[in-house]
């Protein structure tokens, strides 16, 4: 198994946002899907989970709709709304674009300083 | 930051708030009960399953806190649980809830009479109606460059001017006050107005209550005629209801009266009778109406414009006094143009002395 990374503060709501884009999702289904696609390296806080679900809900940029589980219990699953899409996309470009300045400044050499 | 989902999904919660809780309940018990189920599939024993579930999931009603304040429900609680708390201790305590809310009623309605008060006295003109287009202009002047202006009041000659070329003022009035001495035995004597034709238009009397309001025509030298006020009429002429087309011996000249006006608040300018001012020699006051560009003897006040403001008039006034300068050597004037309060009013230092010590007591006091 791959080592463990720690959540770099703020991330948590991005991944959400991710592992709900790919389909309705109800807490638990979020935590295992981010493993999933993490393939184990991150290891997600559950105690942080609910909070920021609620939160992402509160924003509006997931809704959240009673439905019954794989183990035929009522679940909430949630799903990406409009805005969670657009608020999807805009943070995965900064990420990507925080991650590409990182990796530059990190690979500078005395010689470029 | 889009606030209108966030006060949408608040208003829902505080609105449903017993159904979600039992949800946000039975949601984070099926994620516990969930995650010892998986431990035990991964050959954790039941016990060790529970306890690790609650370690990581952490206590449910703390989990569940969380998740109320991330729906910008804990400040809504707090607030209730206050006020339930407050009323809860009002209704055990009769006799502070009683005095509580005497201080509150005494407080509330002290402020607010004190602010009333003020605000009729020094924040707003003493008119009746739309106070927003009405406005004040007080001229001052000086012949010698060297020295300071003089506030003054306006002559005939600049009033013609600016109201003939204003076109930032729907009306522009004059008044000029005098003691009228009335045709009785008793000698008494009122206070008596030589305005404007358009005078009562500015002060919004649209009509008079018997007979009519001064017209144009009265301006010419045959004009000896008056509207009376309703006071005076009643106080005066015992509420006559033929007054009209009688003739009134006014500072011993006789005068027609055309007209009756209910009482209407104007500010400096209310008095017991209203005249052309051009009676002004022929009641034996000066020959003002006929020396037009000299003495200063006219009070101004007007109404807005449609869609021009005071500043627009005090720069286009600027404009047309500077004008009028021109024709009298020597002369540079000014014109002051306010909204009729009494905080604006130049030489009202009194008045602003007196606001400023009553808001300093006021504060003090509460």
């Amino acid at each position: 198994m791959a080592r463990q990374i720690d959540l770099l503060q703020g991330t948590l709501d991005l991944l959400i946002l991710k592992a709900v884009s790919l389909g309705p999702l109800h807490g638990y289904g979020v935590l295992l899907r981010i493993q999933q696609i993490s393939q184990g390296r991150f290891e997600i806080l559950q105690g942080s989970l609910y909070p920021a679900l609620y939160r992402l809900e509160h924003q509006g940029a997931i809704c959240g709709e009673w439905g019954e589980s794989e183990n035929k219990r009522k679940a909430k699953f949630y799903r990406l709304t409009t805005s969670g899409k657009r608020q999807l996309q805009s943070d995965t470009e900064k990420w990507a674009h925080l991650a590409k300045v990182m990796a530059g400044i990190l690979r500078a050499t005395p010689e470029e300083a | 930051m889009n606030c209108l989902p966030r006060f949408r999904s608040w208003l829902r919660s505080i609105s449903r708030r017993s159904r979600l809780e039992a949800e946000m309940d039975t949601e984070l018990r099926w994620h516990f009960e969930n995650y010892v189920e998986q431990l035990m599939r991964d050959g954790v024993s039941k016990e060790d399953a529970r306890r690790r579930a609650r370690l990581e999931l952490g206590d449910i009603e703390v989990q569940k806190d969380k998740c109320r304040d991330s729906l910008g429900l804990r400040v809504w609680d707090e607030v209730r649980s206050d006020l339930r708390f407050g009323m809860r201790a009002l209704v055990k305590n009769r006799l502070l809830t009683i005095s509580l809310l005497l201080t509150l009623v005494m407080g509330i309605g002290i402020s607010s009479g004190v602010f009333n008060c003020m605000s009729a006295l020094f924040l707003r003109p003493w008119i009746a109606n739309d106070r927003s287009s009405y406005v004040e202009i007080f001229p001052r002047f000086t012949m010698d460059p060297t020295r300071p202006m003089q506030a003054s009041v306006a002559t005939l000659e600049d009033y013609l001017a600016l109201r003939g070329k204003s076109r930032t003022l729907d009306q522009l009035a004059a008044f000029s006050g005098f003691s009228l001495d009335l045709d009785s035995d008793d000698m008494s004597t009122t206070v008596g107005g030589l305005v404007s034709d358009n005078f009562f238009r500015v002060y919004g009397v649209k009509k008079a209550k018997l007979g009519r309001l001064l017209q144009p025509e009265d301006y010419s030298k045959s004009g000896t005629v008056a509207v009376l006020s309703e006071d005076l009429w009643r106080s005066h002429f015992a509420a006559d209801p033929s007054i009209v087309g009688k003739v009134v011996r006014f500072n011993e000249h006789p005068v027609t009266v055309v007209g009756v006006v209910a009482s209407f608040p104007a500010g400096s300018n209310t008095a017991g009778a209203w005249l052309p001012y051009t009676l002004a020699t022929y009641l034996g006051l000066g020959d003002q109406w006929t020396r037009p560009g000299e003495l200063r003897w006219l009070a101004l006040s007007g109404r807005l414009n449609h869609g021009f403001s005071r500043a627009d008039v005090a720069s286009e006034l600027a404009t047309l006094i500077r004008q009028q300068d021109v024709l009298h050597h020597g002369r540079i004037s000014q014109l002051i143009v306010t909204d009729g309060s009494g905080l604006q009013t130049p030489g009202e230092e009194r008045a602003r002395w007196l606001f400023g010590l009553s808001s300093e007591f006021y504060c003090s006091f509460c």
